[in-house]
């Protein structure tokens, strides 16, 4: 675990040290008005800022994970009803976290969207091959079109 | 041929013959016969097969040589040294493969035999008349038959030996070349795959940067830092559109990059246009509000067919051409119309902006054109280009109707799926 931590820490870019952990990661929200609870993957860390203020204004619930091997020890223990992917993520990457929740029978079902600024062809038909809910290429994306389409997978 | 020629003189001539032994002779010309007809199947047999013929033709030739030799050493009188040289002119003359040694070797073997003739009638040994005559030319013209024999043959083995050599040669450089095409191709694949890592990397390092920028822009002018000023929120549009704008020239470079190289690949479904521009439409209304332009979708009355396409890249090209008559047009309108003709699903964009010239519209659709107007906003002079790879893609075709200073109309048609809706 200690190693895990240290080697997350080492990874986001220098700038803003202090914020490498937003405090608002535990932030206890009220659980009957929360939309869903969403697991950000994702290791940089302005768009961690960016799209946790949006989604936390839209009244979800979050979690951040920096590496792939965060991703997931969080998902089994927190168990978000989303999970938002990056692929170039260090430790392991997004397609190998994929890979792995797919494999595994408890989370085969769970709804990924992936978030990245890859755009190879390789790497869509490889996601929908695995099952995810859609690939959106960030910077097409707004934040708040991202929530957007967040919050249409997480109507009930 | 020669033995024919030859050997027919003692059976018309047979006074010819000084010495007893006719029948010697005789038995000589039948062997060359006999000889000659068995090789020339035994070559014809090789040659028919594809076989090399060197063997029987060198075989062919000495038995010549020998017989000749023992014919004439029969047929006339003299028996002086000089047979054995009409045996080395031969054997030379195939040997040597030399014309012009040949030929020297011929005449002094000419000046020999005559100057033997000379000597042997000055001895007093032969008396000079017409049957030693004919027996001189028999044996000059022998000599010179025997030689262009020889060299007739050795000709044709050469020549073999040279094409056997040409084909050698030929499938030695073809091999090199083939070798050094598949070193190339794998440096070609392997620059390709390098390529392709730059520019996914590339790209991806570029989008990050824009897409926070973008994102924290959005954010601002939604009011998630609170309220600002108009004249804030105007200078943050503009460079939130100038982000953008960077952020669909990396979109297009790389769209480009994977048509050409047939990477793309299509995700086909059988959709309403329709359903397409009202998207369109929909993110472009509120730009087009703030250039005060009207943008209007005529949607036809009757339900259009489907037509086979990849959604995300039909919305692109009509976010082009939407995206394009905006930018070219100060005021006026911008208006959207389908119709079905001959199974062809049409959909014209039509604005009342610049217009394009005829010079303008040959290169239109050409990579990186640009047309020599000014613009809201420039393009990177791919969108055209990429709108025209994917309609042909698509099976339909892409054209224009434009007016200097009047407007211009973008058409675009798609093969309809199923004609009875």
């Amino acid at each position: 675990m200690d190693e895990e931590k240290q080697a997350a820490e080492e990874q986001p870019a220098p700038t803003a040290p202090e914020e490498k952990r937003p405090p608002e990661e535990e932030k206890p929200a009220s659980p009957q008005k929360t939309l869903g609870k969403v697991l950000l993957i994702e290791d940089d860390l302005p768009m961690v800022k960016m799209y946790n203020t949006k989604l936390e204004k839209e009244n979800f619930e979050t979690q951040v994970a920096y590496t792939g091997e965060e991703g997931l020890e969080k998902i089994k223990e927190w168990s978000p009803d989303l999970v938002v992917l990056d692929l170039m993520i260090p430790k392991i990457g997004g397609m190998e976290v994929l890979e792995k929740l797919r494999a595994d029978p408890k989370t085969k079902n769970l709804p990924v969207m992936v978030l990245s600024n890859l755009s190879q062809e390789r790497d869509i038909t490889r996601s929908r091959e695995l099952g995810v809910k859609d690939y959106i290429i960030k910077a097409n994306y707004t934040p708040s079109q991202v929530v957007e389409i967040i919050k249409g997978y997480l109507k009930k | 041929m020669m033995f024919v020629v030859i050997g027919l003189l003692p059976v018309f001539f047979p006074q010819w013959i000084y010495v007893e032994n006719r029948m010697i002779v005789f038995a000589i010309v039948a062997l060359a016969l006999a000889t000659s007809l068995i090789y020339e199947v035994w070559r014809t047999y090789l040659e028919k097969r594809g076989r090399d013929t060197k063997l029987v033709i060198n075989i062919q030739l000495l038995t010549s040589v020998v017989l000749l030799t023992a014919f004439l050493h029969f047929f006339g009188r003299i028996n002086g040294p000089f047979f054995v040289l009409y045996l080395l002119t031969v054997m030379e003359s195939f040997l040597n493969r030399n014309i012009f040694l040949s030929n020297v070797i011929v005449s002094i073997m000419i000046f020999a035999t005559t100057a033997e003739f000379t000597w042997l009638t000055f001895q007093k040994e032969i008396v000079l008349g017409f049957i030693p005559i004919v027996e001189l030319m028999v044996r000059i013209l022998s000599l010179v038959f025997m030689r262009a024999y020889g060299f007739v043959l050795a000709q044709k083995i050469i020549s073999e030996e040279e094409s056997r050599n040409k084909v050698q040669e030929t499938a030695a450089r073809l091999e090199k070349v083939t070798r050094e095409l598949k070193t190339s191709n794998v440096k070609l694949k392997e620059f390709s795959a390098l390529k392709d890592e730059f520019v996914s990397v590339a790209s991806h390092e570029l989008r990050a940067p824009m897409t926070t920028i973008k994102g924290y822009i959005a954010m601002i002018l939604e009011g998630d830092a609170g309220k600002i000023p108009p004249k804030v929120k105007d200078f943050l549009r503009e460079s939130y559109e100038s982000n953008d704008r960077m952020i669909r020239l990396i979109n297009n470079m790389l769209n480009v990059s994977r048509i050409e190289s047939g990477r793309m690949i299509m995700d086909l479904n059988d959709i309403q246009i329709e359903k397409a521009i009202e998207e369109v439409v929909k993110d472009f209304s509120l730009e087009a509000k703030e250039h005060g332009l009207k943008l209007g979708y005529q949607r036809p009355e009757k339900k259009l067919p489907k037509v086979r396409v990849d959604p995300d890249r039909i919305r692109e090209v009509i976010a082009n051409l939407v995206g394009n008559a905006i930018n070219f047009t100060a005021h006026g309108s911008i208006l959207i119309k389908n119709r079905f003709e001959d199974g062809m699903v049409i959909t014209e964009v039509e604005d009342t902006g610049v217009g394009i010239s005829r010079e303008d519209q040959k290169k239109l659709f050409k990579k990186f054109s640009q047309v020599d107007v000014i613009s809201l906003r420039k393009g990177s002079g791919l969108g055209l280009y990429i709108c025209k790879m994917l309609i042909t893609e698509f099976g339909g075709e892409i054209w224009l109707k434009s007016k200097v200073g009047k407007g211009t109309t973008f058409f675009f048609s798609l093969p309809a799926i199923d004609h009875k809706v």
